[in-house]
C-alpha cells in the first residue's frame, strides 16, 4: 500500500522540491500529511504517549535539516519512520530502556460497544508489549508491514535490505509475536 | 507455498483495506486456528496507535520546526563569523601588547613601557576650530584687537564683507565670468 497520494495532490517529491525553493506551505503540507502516521509508528514502537508529539516534531526537524540525504529510494514517509525510529532508539538508550505505558494512559474514543473496545484495547496492549520485545529490524519490518501497510519493496528500500529479506524478517516477527501472545 | 503462508502475506493488505479475502481464503481462515490468531495479531497491529491523530494545526508544528531550523542556522552562521572575529581580536591584543611593550624609552627608568602619549586638549580649552593660518601667525595683541573690533557696537558689518559688485574691479571680474560662461 504505497500509493498514498491521489493524483490531485502534489507528491511528496514535489512538496520537498517546493520547500527547498523556499515554499514554507509545502513544509506545512508535509507535516499535515505525515505527522499522524509517524506518531502512530512511534507509539507502536514503544514511545510513551506523552513523548510522541515531541518526537514527531524532532523527526520533522531532523528531516528538514537533512533533506539532502533523502534520495527518494524509499518514500518520504518511510524515511521519516527511519529518522523517528533512530530518535526513539536514542531516547531508549538515554533512559536505559523503554517504559511501556498501558493503554489506560491515553484517551480512547467513545464507542457503542465498550466491552468490544476494551477487548480490542487489551489486544493492542499485548501486541504493543510483544512488539517492544522484538529485535529492532524485525520490529520495524513488522510495524511497517502490519501497522502502516507498506509493501516489502518499500520496506526494503527504507531499511537498506532486499524485499525477500524483509519478508523473512516479517514472518520471524509474526512467529515470535504469536508465541508471545498465545 | 502453503495456504497459511499465502494468507499471512496478504493479511496486512486486507487489514488496511487494500485487498479483500477470496472465498477460498475465507474458508481457510475459518478452518485454521493458527491463521485466525495471526489475523487477530495483524488487525490489532493495524489499529495500534489509532487514537493518535495528525496535529490539529500542522501549520503551527511546521512553523515551530522551521523556526528551530532557522535558529540553528543563525547559530551556525554566528559561529562561522565568530572565529575570524575572535582571531582578529586576538591579533589586535597581541599587536597592542607588542606596541605597548616597545614603548620603553631607551634612556628611561627601565619600567615597562607606558602607553604612548596622545595629544589631548586640556579640559577647559576652547573647542578646536579649523586653524586659520593668517590668524595663527598673528601675535596675541593683534588677535585681541581684532576681537575687540568685532565686539564693539560701532563695528561696521561691511568692514569684513566682500566689497559689492559696484566696484570697478568687480565689474571686470563679472565680465570675465560672463565671457567664460559664454
Amino acid at each position: 500500500m504505497t500509493a498514498r497520494q491521489t493524483p490531485d495532490l502534489p507528491t511528496d517529491v514535489a512538496l520537498v522540491a517546493a520547500y527547498r525553493n523556499g515554499d514554507q506551505r509545502a513544509a506545512t503540507e508535509l507535516v499535515g500529511r505525515h505527522a499522524g502516521p509517524v506518531g502512530r509508528f512511534l507509539y507502536a514502537s514503544g514511545a510513551s504517549p506523552s513523548d510522541v508529539d515531541d518526537l514527531v516534531q524532532d523527526t520533522f526537524f531532523r528531516a528538514f535539516r537533512g533533506l539532502d540525504r533523502w534520495r527518494g529510494e524509499a518514500s518520504f514517509r518511510s524515511w521519516l519512520f527511519t529518522i523517528g525510529g533512530n530518535l526513539l532508539r536514542d531516547e531508549f538508550r538515554k533512559r536505559k530502556g523503554c517504559q511501556m505505558l498501558s493503554l489506560d494512559d491515553r484517551d480512547l474514543p467513545d464507542t457503542a460497544d465498550p466491552h468490544a473496545e476494551l477487548a480490542a484495547a487489551e489486544a493492542e496492549r499485548r501486541v504493543r508489549d510483544g512488539v517492544a520485545t522484538l529485535p529492532r529490524l524485525q520490529r520495524e519490518v513488522f510495524l511497517r508491514r502490519a501497522q502502516q501497510g507498506d509493501d516489502y519493496e518499500e520496506i526494503a528500500a527504507a531499511l537498506g535490505t532486499t524485499p525477500g529479506a524483509a519478508r523473512v524478517h516479517y514472518h520471524h516477527a509474526v512467529k515470535r509475536l504469536k508465541e508471545l501472545l498465545r | 507455498m502453503t495456504s497459511c503462508t499465502q494468507l499471512s502475506d496478504r493479511m496486512p493488505d486486507v487489514a488496511h483495506g487494500a485487498s479483500r479475502w477470496t472465498e477460498t481464503e475465507e474458508r481457510h481462515l475459518a478452518a485454521c486456528a493458527d491463521c485466525r490468531a495471526e489475523w487477530e495479531l495483524v488487525t490489532a497491529a493495524c489499529r495500534l496507535g489509532a487514537p493518535f491523530r495528525p496535529p490539529a494545526d500542522p501549520a503551527l508544528m511546521a512553523s515551530l520546526v522551521l523556526e528551530r531550523l532557522a535558529h540553528e542556522r543563525r547559530r551556525a552562521r554566528f559561529r562561522v563569523r565568530l572565529w575570524p572575529a575572535a582571531g582578529l581580536a586576538a591579533a589586535a591584543a597581541v599587536i597592542l601588547a607588542v606596541w605597548t611593550g616597545v614603548g620603553v624609552r631607551p634612556g628611561g627608568d627601565g619600567a615597562r613601557g607606558t602607553a604612548p602619549r596622545v595629544a589631548t586638549a586640556p579640559p577647559d580649552a576652547p573647542r578646536a576650530e579649523l586653524p586659520l593660518p593668517e590668524l595663527d601667525d598673528l601675535p596675541a595683541e593683534a588677535l585681541d584687537s581684532i576681537l575687540q573690533a568685532l565686539d564693539s557696537p560701532g563695528a561696521r558689518a561691511d568692514t569684513y564683507e566682500l566689497p559689492g559688485l559696484g566696484d570697478p574691479g568687480d565689474r571686470e571680474l563679472e565680465r570675465a565670468l560672463t565671457g567664460l560662461e559664454g
